[in-house]
Parts: C-alpha cells; sequence; structure tokens
C-alpha cells in the first residue's frame, strides 16, 4: 500500500473536495503510519496555539483613544491653520487688486471678461438655485478667473499684459 | 470569515461620529493585531507603539472600508502592511531604531537547523507534563525563526483560524503561494520537532 505524501496529509488538514476527502480518510483508516504522520500534524498545531503569547498590554484601548484624539486634536489645527493663510492670501490679493489704481483697470475687464464668459451659466442657475449660491459661484469662477491670468502673465513670466490681451491695445 | 452583525453595527456607529465604539473594535481584534506585530517585528519594546499605529490607520480609513471582507482580514492586511513599512524603514535607517535582528529577505533559503538547546536531554520523565511545555517552547522558538511571510501566516491560521483564501488576501499573494508557504511551514516545524523529539515524546 502506497502511503500519502506529505501534500495529501496536509490537503486533508486544510479540508479539500468531498470525494478527494472519502479517498483520503478510507487510506487513513488502515494505514497505522500516515494516521501518525496526520496526528503529528495535529499535535503540531495545538502545540502552536498553545504556544504563542495571547496577551494584550493592560489599558491599550484608551492608550489607542488617547492617540486617536491628539491625532484628531493636532489634524483640525493644522486645517484651520490652512484655512487662515488661504483666507488671508485671498483678501491680500483681492486688497492689492482692487486698492492699486493700475489693478482697478485690470479688475474691471476681468470683471468684463467674467461676465461674457460666465454670466450665461450663472443666469441660468439663479432660476433654479438659491441666489446666494449663485453669488458664490460666480464670486469663486471669478476669483480664479483672476487669478489663473495673472499666474500666467505675471507668475510665470509668458509675457506683458498687453501681449495676453489684445484688446488693451 | 465574514462580517458579523455586531461588526456592521459598530463600523457604523463608528462613521457616525461615535468615537467611543472603536472602543469595542480594539477590544475585539487587538489579539489579532498584536499576532501579526509580534510573528514580525523582534523587538518587543515596538510592539505596542506598532499596535497603536495600526489601529489609527484602522479608524482613519474605516470609511474606505467596503464590507467586501471581514473586518479581520482587513484590520490583518492594514496590520501586515504596517509592519512591512516599519520593517522597510528600519532597514534604511537602521540607526533611528531600536530593532535589532533587521529581518531576513523571506525568499532566502530556509535553514531548518534552528538552534543547538537539547531540550529532549532535559525531559526524560515525566513525559507528558514537562515535555509538553517543553515541547511549546520549541515549537515557539521554531515559528520565531521560520522566514517572515511563513511566520504571519502560521500565527494567523493557528491563533486566528485564518483559511487560505483570508490569507492571500492579508499578504496580498495568490492562495497557491499561501497554500504553499503553509505546508513548507508545517513541514518544517514537524521535521524541526521530530529531530528533537520522539514520536512517543511528542504523543505523550
Amino acid at each position: 500500500m502506497r502511503h500519502l505524501t506529505d501534500n495529501e496529509i496536509q490537503s486533508f488538514l486544510n479540508g479539500c473536495r468531498a470525494e478527494e476527502r472519502t479517498r483520503l480518510e478510507r487510506h487513513i483508516s488502515k494505514c497505522p503510519d500516515c494516521r501518525k504522520h496526520l496526528r503529528l500534524y495535529r499535535r503540531l498545531g495545538d502545540a502552536i496555539s498553545s504556544s504563542l503569547s495571547d496577551d494584550t498590554p493592560e489599558g491599550f484601548e484608551t492608550a489607542v483613544l488617547d492617540r486617536l484624539r491628539a491625532v484628531r486634536r493636532i489634524k483640525r489645527i493644522a486645517d484651520l491653520v490652512t484655512t487662515v493663510v488661504a483666507c488671508t492670501g485671498f483678501a491680500l490679493i483681492a486688497l492689492v487688486v482692487i486698492l492699486s489704481p493700475q489693478l482697478s483697470q485690470v479688475f474691471s475687464e476681468y470683471l468684463t471678461q467674467a461676465e461674457r464668459l460666465f454670466g450665461p451659466v450663472i443666469r441660468d442657475m439663479a432660476v433654479t438655485s438659491d441666489s446666494a449660491d449663485v453669488l458664490a459661484f460666480a464670486i469663486v469662477l471669478f476669483v480664479l478667473f483672476a487669478l489663473l491670468d495673472r499666474l500666467v502673465t505675471v507668475g510665470f513670466g509668458l509675457g506683458s499684459r498687453q501681449d495676453q490681451h489684445p484688446a488693451r491695445e | 470569515m465574514g462580517l458579523s452583525e455586531t461588526d456592521r453595527g459598530t463600523v457604523q456607529r463608528i462613521l457616525d461620529g461615535d468615537t467611543e465604539a472603536f472602543r469595542g473594535i480594539i477590544t475585539e481584534y487587538k489579539g489579532l493585531v498584536f499576532h501579526v506585530v509580534r510573528s514580525m517585528i523582534a523587538d518587543v519594546t515596538d510592539h505596542e507603539d506598532v499596535a497603536q499605529n495600526i489601529f489609527i490607520k484602522v479608524y482613519e480609513h474605516l470609511p474606505q472600508f467596503e464590507f467586501r471582507c471581514g473586518l479581520p482580514t482587513w484590520i490583518s492586511r492594514i496590520a501586515y502592511n504596517t509592519c512591512l513599512n516599519y520593517l522597510r524603514r528600519a532597514r534604511s535607517h537602521p540607526q533611528d531604531s531600536h530593532v535589532h535582528r533587521v529581518e531576513e529577505d523571506w525568499t532566502d533559503e530556509i535553514d531548518c537547523s534552528h538552534g543547538t538547546h537539547d531540550v529532549q536531554a532535559e525531559c526524560q520523565a515525566p513525559l507528558a507534563v514537562i515535555c509538553r511545555k517543553e515541547i511549546e517552547a520549541t515549537v515557539r522558538e521554531s515559528v520565531s525563526q521560520l522566514p517572515l511571510p511563513y511566520r504571519v501566516i502560521v500565527t494567523l491560521h493557528y491563533l486566528d483560524g485564518f483559511s487560505i483564501p483570508e490569507l492571500a488576501e492579508t499578504l496580498g499573494m495568490p492562495r497557491g503561494t499561501i497554500k504553499s508557504y503553509l505546508f513548507r511551514a508545517r513541514a518544517l516545524l514537524r521535521s524541526d520537532l521530530l529531530r528533537r523529539y520522539s514520536v512517543e515524546d511528542l504523543f505523550g
């Protein structure tokens, strides 16, 4: 009688198809050597389960929750700082653009262009949306449009305003 | 290992903003997380810190948990990846770490001639009682000397009842690979035991 291979015995331990299981079971019931082989693996499994530590430190849950609260506090502060910095930056840019006489001219051009570009969309929205949302949307579009334009023409030095805006000529 | 109704309810409460509900998840799965950490990281002084990091990640990623696999499988995957990152960092910055035993490349060939401690000589009789403790100590030592993925696989399989598909999900490896690693690990541990003990000792 051929003994089962180690692979077959381990497959039996791990669960195999019903017909294969029946075949292996039939052999194991008749073969003391293969039965011993299987018992040894089961003994090994018991030894592994009982030998590896299952302890966890006391107060672990509280330590994790305390750390979680600290992490969330730091994140909230970081978010707040980011928002304040971004708002201050936007406000400063808006002040510089509006207060400078030269830039005021540019500002009114932006307004005209923004109106031409986004006016129809904003008016369409006004039919279905709350007026405050429409206003906010219009302001965001305008600021983005103005900033993008400033970045392209001045920030990245791609040319003077006259080059970029033929309407000024 | 499916997601129990209790787990589902707890996850929903956490997602609704109940931080304290997370305590239940920690209590339920801290054993599992420590099994992964202990099987992967040799330095015991870092175990608790790494385990805490794992639960912080679990909390932060909970909104992305899509209930496609069981919560234990998902948590153990986070634990496994966090430990791998820890080991990579320890390997690239050994001076910043307390790790004394940098993990071996687990694709290396396995040397199963573990240790020189002759336990058998110390436990002649009465075998049944004394040897059980000694055998467990030997098995613990043998498991600790297995290559990295074998250790995790053996630990999760025997201590947490992970099946081959769940282990494949956790370690991000094909089922065939996991099966072959599990079989090899078991065969190594068996031959290690037989090198030190007689079959009678083992069944005593």
